[in-house]
């Protein structure tokens, strides 16, 4: 019999097949003449794919440049496979929130068959990024590092106090309850290496043992809140002292706020430093976020956050050597963070000991 | 690290063909890579993980499983093990003793539960002593990671 099925459109990010794709659907959404030029590709961030460019726009007899981010979720991408949905719901529902910049958003699409991945369009947002690097604070104005250490935390504080069923995201979170968000985020991740219910699972038993603990103590949440999923340093832009957008928000999620602190205050994003990040100070972090977010901060809570982080964290390496393991990752980074599991497995084994005393 | 050492070679062989080759500008850099990927074509045929890791491995996670039985045993508790394999080849050794470190897990975590709570504590204690030293044997091979030259943009 013959196949009439339409192959699958392959993502192309030669801006000769990419960018007329890209044009024409940009055109049907903004009903104006689209020109995309001035292509570059981002290394930073080893999931989502990152191209800038710029627009120039015609409608109705004005014409007008932007410059815009397009973020590609490629099929063979680190934590395939992508949706845009959430995190363009979540930057539309969080434009206009005080103390929170996040970028503006423009479009996605989730439709393999515009560019052969699902994609989400922004609009650029300048600054450098302050990266959780030994030294890398240290090379900065003492001032800006307070600054931006106030304003990491206000931002932290005002995403958890977004009403977020208010907006369309409680439709698409509606399931989310307070006594199993702990709980989901352990299976999703389970779930990412294929060891949730698995006869045989293929992992180091550590990540095993890992996930039956982090399953038997998952804790019921105060409050479900918007939780960014990979909030860092090194996931915001700033300029002179001032975050001008918090970015990568492809692991956003419903859960507790205390995700995101314990998230935020792993060692291993510490430089060597007992800070958060390497930059901003424990206990002053904490006193202004309770203050402004209006949240209880359980240490034993966020104590259990911190295992679950470095479980996603071995996660997102297991799965990254999992996909070179089958030929199918397109960037060679992933292989080397496959080198990077043992050490985590350790810390995660020290700190299920910690709290096991 | 549980891959292959020809597929990670392959991987690395791909990504120079695909990201780096059609970005190089000169003959001279090409006739460079050129001779990366011959090498590593021939690494890949001939190279294969630490045997001696391997066996180190498995022999101190058959060890504290044996020890997580012996105090299960103390207690009262018979479980039959199933024998960790000593003919095979040291990476099959280590499969069935991470095999058998997982089904310690498991039901220390199922039937285990309704045992007193300073037995169970000591037992997971004994399971957690063998994952770490597993990992530490593991670690002592691998050099640190440089993730900042690999997400950084050039400096002009």
């Amino acid at each position: 019999m013959t196949d009439l099925s339409i192959p699958p459109l392959a993502l192309d990010l030669a801006p000769e097949r990419l960018g007329p794709r890209l044009e024409a659907f940009l055109q049907t959404q903004w009903h104006a003449r689209v020109r995309l030029s001035d292509w570059c590709r981002f290394p930073a961030g080893f999931s989502w794919v990152t191209l800038g460019c710029t627009v120039a726009l015609q409608q109705a007899g004005v014409e007008r440049t932007l410059d815009l981010i397009l973020r590609i979720g490629d099929p063979n991408g680190l934590l395939a496979p992508y949706r845009a949905k959430p995190e363009f719901l979540v930057l539309a529902a969080l434009q206009k929130v005080p103390g929170l910049p996040v970028p503006s958003v423009h479009a996605y699409s989730d439709d393999a068959d515009i560019i052969g991945a699902p994609f989400l369009i922004t609009g650029r947002v300048a600054g450098d990024t302050p990266m959780p690097w030994k030294g890398n604070a240290e090379q900065r104005d003492e001032a800006h590092n307070e600054s931006l250490s106030r304003e990491f935390t206000d931002a932290m504080a005002a995403l958890h106090r977004v009403n977020w069923r208010a907006t369309p995201l409680g439709e698409l979170w509606a399931e989310s309850r307070p006594e199993t968000v702990a709980r989901d985020q352990v299976r999703h991740w389970a779930s990412h290496v294929g060891i949730l219910g698995a006869a045989h699972p293929q992992v180091p038993p550590q990540m095993y043992h890992a996930m039956r603990w982090l399953d038997r103590e998952a804790p019921a949440a105060d409050q479900v809140t918007i939780v960014h999923g990979d909030f860092r340093v090194g996931n915001f832009l700033q300029q002179d002292g001032h975050i001008t957008a918090i970015l990568d928000w492809e692991l956003v999620h419903a859960g507790d706020p205390l995700e995101d602190i314990a998230w935020a205050g792993l060692r291993v994003f510490a430089a060597g430093t007992q800070r958060i990040g390497g930059l901003i100070d424990r206990e002053a972090f904490n006193r202004r976020y309770a203050e402004v977010a209006g949240v209880r901060l359980r240490p034993d809570v966020i104590r259990y956050y911190e295992v679950l982080g470095l479980f996603k964290s071995a996660a997102m390496l297991v799965g990254a050597t999992q996909r070179v393991a089958s030929g199918r990752a397109r960037d060679v980074r992933m292989a080397s963070m496959g080198f990077q599991l043992a050490s985590t497995l350790l810390e995660l084994n020290r700190l299920i000991t910690e709290a096991s005393e | 690290m549980n891959i292959e050492l020809s597929k990670l070679i392959e991987a690395l062989r791909r990504t120079l063909e695909d990201n780096v080759q059609p970005e190089l500008r000169t003959d001279h850099a090409r006739g460079q890579l050129a001779a990366v990927q011959d090498i590593l074509g021939k690494l890949g045929r001939m190279a294969v993980w630490s045997s001696d890791a391997s066996a180190q491995q498995a022999r101190v996670l058959a060890e504290g499983c044996a020890d997580f039985v012996a105090r299960l045993a103390q207690a009262g508790v018979k479980l039959p093990l199933p024998a960790s394999r000593q003919d095979g080849s040291p990476e099959d050794a280590l499969l069935a003793a991470e095999a058998q470190a997982m089904q310690l897990t498991d039901w220390l975590f199922d039937d285990g539960a309704t045992l007193p709570q300073s037995v169970h504590a000591e037992l997971d204690a004994i399971l957690r002593q063998a994952l770490r030293q597993q990992l530490i044997i593991q670690r002592k091979l691998i050099p640190l990671t440089d993730f900042g030259a690999m997400t950084s943009v050039a400096k002009p």
